[in-house]
């Protein structure tokens, strides 16, 4: 049997529920987004159901631990191919060993999750210093990422904190997943943007300010451009202020 | 002169100090824009690869002194500028709104006297938190031989403060920084480091009050009651002022100090570099020294004819700081009277393992973590992990290279159930190759020199918020709908239905 939940979160703790509750042996779980079915399994399709979710979300809690709750998220979140059983297989010996699983960090099966989880936090602290915003000309920061895994639900708190009296959007666009702020309350919502107001008359002058400070901070006998790679490969450049 | 040119000149003038780290803040935001992260957090990469967090600039290159190793030694023929407090306001306010930078590093080179040139940094930080209500990151130098209460006012307002010295011996100062007598340098370190402790140990600074403080320290704005500060305040201006006036309080250089040491423009050696560092980690609790290969930017004959800056010997230099500051090496165990200096192929802990061989091999699942942290391959990270992973299972060598263990250095050192890893030996020679930097990796992945870095994962994960509740799953249909909510009327409850989706 495949379960084949609706790609979200609760959707896809929905589908743990029904792997205790409908005792079927299920060999894959797979996301409507992306599954190609064929003639020789068998599907079934869940639904979601968000106080099934919540009872998950709990008894990982409850019998596991926050941490492990951390770790399974950020794994599902790094929208790896294959999550959905590794995160399926780490909860069923969590739920064997209970917290202990945390502290085996040499077994496959945590592994496993750990691995694409330490994948997303770096990520995660890349992109808290990564994004650039730009002021547009309704008083808005724009910031537009193409992230590797989808941790817009991760960063948008720290800038929510950090500048919690601007407007602003974090706009995924690899996903059309944006999440917005108005000074008071912050959301996150599937959109697709397509036209974005002018930029702020200012905006082009600290562009210019700031390029050619990070023009003038290297030093030239230093040149290094490996070390530079290590640290920021270049697949984020793309939406870097100063690397345009 | 423009802003731009100015920006120019005067990162370029600041370039040189190599201090870069926004970490160990502890402010939060209040009612303002910014806040600190713990472990700091990296910006971009200049084309140097060094990494680039605060926006690092002089306030001023117009100096009086004449600093042989100085790029803006007074006798040296290079553009001069200066920035007004408004300049560096608005840059600092304007890069940190776009996520550029984690706050301002301001230095200055001395303009007319000390003092006058710390009254005038004071004042930039002091605007910054006060009228920008600005949480974010600061970075400030203090100038040796300025009035100790403008230093201490200065650290009031600041994250971390800082003092370079430079050179790293008596002898080097006094041919080199003629006008830079060793003491002068030291008296801010231990006004600093001793405001720090008093800071910690005095019980009224912890609770935030100001009114303790000793008078003429503060400005008038700053000595309110504030036990009397009403919520809002219709003059935003005014609350935003009491409000981090308040605040700054509360704080005295929560990020500690650090210094600089410039390595390669005198003949000191590894030790006597390394001695230093210790003594300032221990005597004046710096939280990091900062190593700075020399960069020949002027001849002079008192200085040493290198073509290229020693980078090598400063990643060393830096390794071996690490080994001081998290691993719990001394620096007479890593180098003594008869090996003064650092064998550029091998890293400090392989140097030093390779002497202590017969302290060796280890069992992983028994051996305490001060003696783990000392085997090559093995992080702290990787310890950690030990430590926790084996309290469940008996550890092999399968798991300890699952879990990021260098076996191929780790090897010679450790046991796993009594048994020895397959290249195992305690042949000298055989443990040297295996432990030489450019060996050890596959070809075309060579270690990059330069300045390490802590990865911290974000421990940030928004669990506070409950995530169902921020999704919105029928999005708007056009740019005018989802704009829609920004213009709401800003009563403080917005609501999902308000959005009209």
């Amino acid at each position: 049997m495949i379960y084949i939940y609706d790609g979200t979160w609760d959707g896809f703790l929905t589908t743990v529920h029904h792997f205790y509750y409908d005792r079927l042996e299920v060999s894959n779980i797979e996301s409507a987004l992306s599954y190609q079915p064929n003639l020789i399994d068998e599907y079934r399709t869940i639904p979601p159901d968000k106080t099934k979710a919540q009872t998950v979300e709990q008894a990982i809690l409850n019998k596991i631990s926050y941490e492990s709750l951390e770790n399974i998220q950020k794994c599902f979140f790094s929208e790896l191919q294959g999550r959905e059983m590794w995160i399926l297989n780490y909860i069923k010996l969590g739920f064997k060993l209970g917290g202990k699983i945390d502290c085996m960090l040499g077994d496959q099966t945590v592994l496993n999750v750990l691995i694409p989880a330490r994948k997303v936090g770096l990520e995660c602290h890349r992109m808290l210093g990564l994004l650039r915003f730009e002021l547009l000309e309704n008083n808005i920061y724009y910031a537009r990422l193409q992230p590797d895994h989808n941790i817009i639900t991760f960063i948008s708190p720290h800038f929510k904190e950090r500048f919690a009296d601007q407007n602003w959007i974090i706009h995924d666009t690899r996903r059309n997943l944006a999440s917005l702020y108005n000074t008071r309350k912050m959301l996150i919502s599937y959109m697709d943007l397509a036209n974005i107001p002018e930029l702020h008359t200012n905006e082009i002058r600290f562009q210019d300010l700031w390029k050619n400070y990070y023009k003038h901070i290297a030093i030239k006998s230093r040149y290094n451009p490996k070390l530079q790679k290590n640290f920021l490969p270049k697949r984020y450049w793309k939406n870097l202020t100063e690397k345009q | 002169m423009d802003l731009l040119e100015k920006l120019g000149i005067l990162a370029d003038a600041a370039k040189y100090d190599v201090s870069c780290s926004s970490s160990g803040g502890t402010r939060n935001n209040n009612k303002g824009v910014g806040n600190s992260f713990a472990a700091g957090i990296c910006h971009t990469w200049a084309d140097d690869g060094r990494c680039v967090s605060l926006l690092k600039i002089l306030l001023s290159n117009e100096c009086i002194y004449d600093c042989v190793y100085c790029v803006n030694r007074a006798s040296n023929d290079i553009p001069r500028a200066s920035f007004t407090a408004d300049e560096i306001i608005d840059l600092t306010m304007n890069f940190y709104r776009r996520n550029y930078i984690e706050g301002l590093f301001l230095s200055s080179a001395v303009l007319k006297n000390p003092s006058h040139t710390m009254e005038l940094m004071l004042e930039i930080v002091r605007r910054l938190r006060n009228e920008q209500a600005f949480f974010g990151y600061i970075h400030l130098k203090a100038i040796p031989g300025a009035d100790q209460r403008l230093i201490h006012e200065a650290g009031m307002y600041v994250d971390r403060m800082s003092v370079n010295i430079e050179l790293p011996s008596d002898k080097g100062l006094e041919v080199l920084a003629p006008q830079k007598p060793v003491k002068a340098l030291l008296k801010p370190m231990q006004q600093i480091s001793q405001g720090i402790a008093e800071h910690k140990e005095h019980p009224a600074f912890k609770r935030g009050g100001s009114g303790t403080n000793s008078a003429g320290l503060f400005t008038p704005s700053v000595q309110s009651d504030s036990s009397s500060f009403p919520e809002s305040l219709p003059d935003a201006d005014f609350s935003r002022r009491e409000l981090a006036g308040r605040n700054s309080g509360k704080y005295f250089v929560p990020a500690g100090q650090s210094t600089q040491l410039i390595v390669g423009a005198t003949p000191d050696r590894d030790l006597s570099i390394l001695k230093l560092s210790e003594a300032l980690y221990g005597k004046f609790s710096l939280k990091r020294v900062y190593y700075s290969a020399y960069v020949p930017t002027l001849s002079d004959p008192r200085l040493p004819a290198i073509i290229k800056p020693p980078l090598l010997r400063e990643h060393r230099l830096y390794q071996a700081d690490w080994l001081l500051r998290f691993y719990g090496f001394e620096a007479d165990e890593l180098l003594s009277k008869t090996n003064p200096d650092f064998d550029p192929q091998l890293d400090p802990k392989a140097f030093w393992a390779l002497r202590n061989l017969h302290l060796f091999p280890l069992e992983v699942n028994k051996a305490e973590y001060e003696m783990l942290l000392r085997v090559p391959g093995i992080g702290v990270k990787s310890a950690q992990r030990i430590v926790a992973a084996r309290r469940v299972n008996k550890l092999n060598f399968d798991n300890l290279k699952k879990m990021g263990i260098v076996l191929k250095r780790a090897g010679h050192f450790i046991t796993c159930q009594g048994k020895t890893y397959e290249s195992f030996s305690q042949n000298e020679h055989i443990v040297k190759e295996a432990l030489t930097s450019a060996k050890l990796l596959p070809q075309g992945k060579k270690a990059v020199p330069g300045q390490m870095s802590l990865f911290s994962t974000l421990n940030e994960t928004g669990l506070g918020e409950n995530m169902s509740d921020l999704y919105l799953f029928s999005s708007p249909e056009n740019t005018k709908e989802w704009l829609s909510y920004y213009t709401q009327p800003q009563d403080g409850r917005l609501l999902l239905s308000d959005i009209h989706l």
